[in-house]
């Protein structure tokens, strides 16, 4: 959830406050029930709570995105070269390889899962992860999976994505 | 990033103890948030309120299990490797209660060290090591005014003052105020009251009811006053028993009573709210 909207829900529930306690005055603008009110904070402060849920997801992505990404990125159908593994890595995932040129596939694709393995910025991990899952269980995609253009098709549909929330 | 808030009053026995580590935990067990409690206070209550017996005479044997571990900063004797050299110790002071609720632990050797030498020492340590592993940090600080107490409000963003109703709390209030406005303006530091949180309520009490009416009729405590109260029942203190310690049941929200969970969950909505957290 994003801070703001997360502020949003605070200052909603500020404002029933005070209309609750305003409640008892002569005036009764509006009247509020307290085993209402409760109910409404109960449910509010579980969709607050929802980002943490969210962290705990991704932890358990990671494990995921480490113990199947080493099997995709071998697949030469997928990824031709080299240079496609590099440009998935930088484009998406925001992880450089230094002198990628001079070394084998293995080493590469090493070099990217500890960095993964190592990430700690679940913002970074989060905005390549939904996609991702979202990218491979696509129909469309599933047709043109094993085109030589496989990572073009990604990064398209990573940048759309990312444009989209 | 964290936010750092610590529980402090002046006054011992108002709960600075039972409101910190239960709203630590019940941040933790019912609203997910990732929590750090850091007990600052040389008595160490927090510390045999959280940890197995075991654990607390470990920690009285080894102080560098605890916050005495980062706030010690006397020169290594000769012969001994200086901090930089011995990099790879790191501090191994953070305990894990739950996945989401961790304690720093205090000890009694705390009373040892001069920190008036560096009072940012642990809002350092809290920057450069924890910030970004927790939603938030709670402080149980000293009911003293002196240098543990200093440390902890300047590693602070925000604090809460629970008290007790009764007229001795009452005093200390301004006294409080006084206090943190003096080091504000010593150390240039922002530091926002959250609340003031009544603690072993007994409504019934006309004691009860003139302290409150002392505190609303004051706007800009009236303004912070929690709406959420701490009930008096005996049931909190006996929690702090060593078998229930043991098993992690004493916690308000374990002890299975459905008053007292609602008291304490509604009190860290609120805390929620005024911290934004």
């Amino acid at each position: 959830m994003h801070s703001e909207t997360k502020n949003a829900i605070y200052l909603l529930l500020d404002i029933l406050d005070s209309m609750s306690k305003s409640a008892g005055d002569s005036t009764k603008l509006i009247k509020i029930d307290q085993n209402t009110l409760h109910l409404i904070k109960n449910d509010l402060f579980s969709v607050i709570s929802q980002p943490d849920r969210l962290f705990e997801n991704i932890i358990e992505e990671k494990k995921n995105l480490i113990g199947i990404l080493p099997y995709v990125l071998m697949d030469k159908n997928k990824f031709p070269s080299n240079e496609n593994i590099v440009k998935l890595a930088e484009k998406s995932l925001n992880i450089s390889v230094p002198n990628w040129k001079n070394r084998s596939r293995n080493e590469i694709i090493g070099i990217i899962i500890s960095n993964i393995a190592e990430m700690d910025n679940n913002k970074d991990l989060s905005s390549f992860i939904y996609p991702w899952k979202s990218f491979i269980s696509d129909r469309n995609v599933q047709l043109n999976l094993n085109s030589s253009d496989f990572v073009d098709l990604w990064l398209k549909y990573f940048d759309n994505y990312k444009n989209n929330q | 990033m964290a936010k750092v808030v610590s529980f402090i009053n002046m006054k011992g026995g108002v709960g600075k103890t039972t409101l910190s580590v239960n709203i630590g935990y019940t941040l933790a067990k019912e609203f997910g948030k990732r929590v750090l409690l850091i007990d600052a206070d040389p008595q160490m209550n927090a510390t045999q309120y959280t940890l197995h017996e075991d654990l607390v005479y470990e920690i009285l044997d080894d102080p560098n299990k605890s916050i005495f571990g980062i706030l010690d900063n006397r020169t290594p004797l000769p012969g001994v490797l200086h901090r930089d050299e011995r990099g790879s110790q790191k501090f191994n002071g953070i305990f894990q209660i739950t996945n989401k609720f961790h304690v720093i632990p205090s000890n009694i050797r705390l009373m040892e060290l001069n920190l008036a030498l560096s009072p940012f020492k642990l809002r350092k340590y809290i920057k450069d090591n924890v910030n970004s592993s927790y939603d938030i940090i709670i402080i149980d600080s000293p009911p003293t005014i002196s240098s543990y107490t200093n440390i902890a409000l300047l590693a602070s963003q925000y604090y809460i003052v629970p008290m007790t109703t009764d007229y001795l709390s009452l005093v200390g209030l301004p006294i409080l105020e006084a206090y943190i406005s003096n080091l504000k303006q010593e150390f240039a530091i922002d530091l926002t009251a959250i609340g003031i949180i009544l603690n072993k309520v007994d409504t019934q009490l006309k004691m009860y009811q003139d302290v409150k009416q002392k505190i609303l009729a004051k706007t800009e405590w009236r303004q912070i006053l929690f709406n959420n109260e701490l009930l008096e029942r005996t049931m909190i203190g006996r929690a702090f028993l060593q078998e229930k310690i043991n098993a992690n049941q004493q916690y308000i929200i374990e002890l299975n009573n459905d008053e007292l969970k609602q008291n304490i969950i509604r009190i860290t909505q609120e805390f929620m709210q005024k911290g934004r957290i």
